[in-house]
């Protein structure tokens, strides 16, 4: 039997774009343990909402994460929302879908952009990111801001889309699909692809279940589970079934996520098909009292928002738990049995999210 | 094999998918958050937007009838505009660009100026 050795793999990583270290105990090539260290990037976020007003926490929930940061938004304002039992405008549900699933389409480009970078093909990774440039210039357009686009409110949404503005949406997207189409045939059956993808990092259903994967691991392995179809915002009037793969290993995890791009896609022209005139946010008065627990499906998975309020305009206390930290449990075991090489897309596979994890 | 002469030779007749930065520059979009200004002659020194601005990036000396902005803090959020009672405040779509010190946007009734103040 070979010796074992410890290998430290990050924080530092030319691939990995966010710090996580995993020390790796090796025997030869081959990871027989990996030990998280995480830590290094915590900002004390949940501190701060302690201590801004309740209108203000959107803002700061806002930048737990860069890349779903409406989705954060969103489960903060459904859980005040629903301890101070106000009613959101249906115009204003719809439009909440359409800012969601515009930010799970970039947020996916994203992915899909590294993860090419992370196996070294590097025009791939321009082709994806230079795709998500279209749905970066409609979030310019609708919201006024990039990435993070500050237009959910408590009790509804700040900006209205107009029927110009849904003209010039519909078209991106139309040509966002062709685009798509093109790298969809890379991914799915390029000889290089294949070859560092499939059977990489496999977790069965059962392991994926019993260590609580969430979002795209989880349904990549099998499990159809998709927190939109219990319909919140406006989720339960649109046509949707949750995307599932079989296999489990590390191609599973990119088809499911590139298909979520074309799922994505659709829910949006369903939502403007459907999306109803009239007010866009109402009134908001008083402060919550009580506790409640709200998850939205984010891009990487299921958050959990755990609200504590008081009735006053502070919160007492505001706890989140992201698709990341839910993920690394399985991203120990499926680890296990890789061999060096294959350790960053592994860990790129659960599209890792440390500055949401660490808040 | 075909597949990569063809793009070859659209690539040699096509423009560059990348916009020749300095002498073409990108359009914004309307109603683009990119920096904040106030019109100290409309504007009342109520103190609102101070008082919602959730960086704290804003001071208003009622007093004096001095509105500070301190660009670095703000978020871009657009909460000061949306309350503003005399709509005094405005959004800019032009970005703030780099510059070598920190400088603080001050607006005075009467006397508008460019104050330097190392933050």
């Amino acid at each position: 039997m070979a010796k074992k050795t410890i290998l430290p793999f990050g924080p530092q990583h030319p691939v990995l774009p966010e710090p996580i270290q995993l020390q790796l105990v090796m025997e030869d090539e081959i990871v027989v343990e990996a030990i998280p260290a995480i830590g290094y990037v915590h900002r004390g976020l949940e501190k701060l909402t302690e201590t801004k007003a309740i209108a203000e926490n959107i803002f700061v929930v806002e930048r737990i994460c860069g890349i779903c940061s409406f989705m954060h938004a969103l489960c903060y304002c459904q859980g005040i929302e629903s301890l101070m039992n106000i009613t959101v405008p249906d115009r204003s549900r719809f439009l909440r879908v359409i800012w969601g699933e515009l930010h799970r389409l970039h947020s996916h480009h994203l992915w899909l952009g590294l993860l090419a970078d992370a196996f070294g093909f590097e025009s791939l990774f321009m082709q994806c990111w230079r795709n998500r440039e279209m749905v970066m210039d409609i979030m310019e357009m609708t919201a006024g801001s990039r990435v993070i686009i500050s237009t959910n409110a408590l009790g509804g949404v700040r900006r209205d889309i107009d029927s110009d503005q849904q003209k010039f949406i519909l078209n991106s997207l139309n040509k966002l699909q062709e685009e798509l189409d093109n790298i969809k045939r890379v991914f799915s059956d390029d000889y290089t692809v294949n070859k560092r993808l499939v059977d990489v990092a496999v977790i069965s259903k059962e392991d994926a279940h019993e260590l609580g994967a969430v979002g795209p691991v989880m349904r990549a392995s099998g499990l159809s589970f998709d927190y939109r179809t219990t319909g919140y915002a406006a989720y339960n009037e649109l046509d949707f079934e949750p995307i599932v793969e079989q296999s489990g290993d590390c191609y599973a995890r990119m088809m499911v996520r590139l298909r979520e791009c074309y799922q994505s896609i659709d829910i949006i022209r369903q939502a403007f098909a459907k999306l109803p005139e009239g007010p866009i946010a109402s009134p908001v008065k008083g402060f919550p009292s009580g506790e409640i627990a709200t998850r939205v499906e984010q891009p990487r998975g299921e958050v959990l928002y755990y609200i504590k309020a008081n009735g006053t305009n502070h919160l007492d206390r505001l706890r989140v738990r992201t698709p990341t930290f839910a993920n690394i449990p399985a991203l120990l075991k499926m680890v296990k049995g890789l061999t060096l090489a294959d350790i960053p897309i592994a860990i790129l596979s659960i599209d890792p999210c440390i500055s949401c994890t660490e808040r | 094999m075909f597949a990569m002469v063809k793009n070859v030779i659209k690539n040699l007749f096509s423009r560059p998918s990348t916009r020749l930065f300095p002498y073409q520059t990108r359009e914004f979009f309307p109603n683009v958050r990119g920096s904040i200004d106030n019109d100290p002659e409309v504007c009342i020194y109520c103190g609102a937007c101070q008082m919602r601005c959730p960086s704290e990036a804003i001071v208003v000396n009622r007093a004096e009838k001095v509105w500070t902005i301190n660009p670095y803090k703000c978020i871009l959020c657009g909460v000061c505009a949306q309350i503003c009672p005399k709509k005094s405040i405005a959004i800019h779509s032009e970005y703030v660009h780099p510059q070598s010190s920190k400088v603080k946007k001050i607006r005075q009734k009467k006397v508008v100026e460019e104050a330097q103040s190392h933050a």
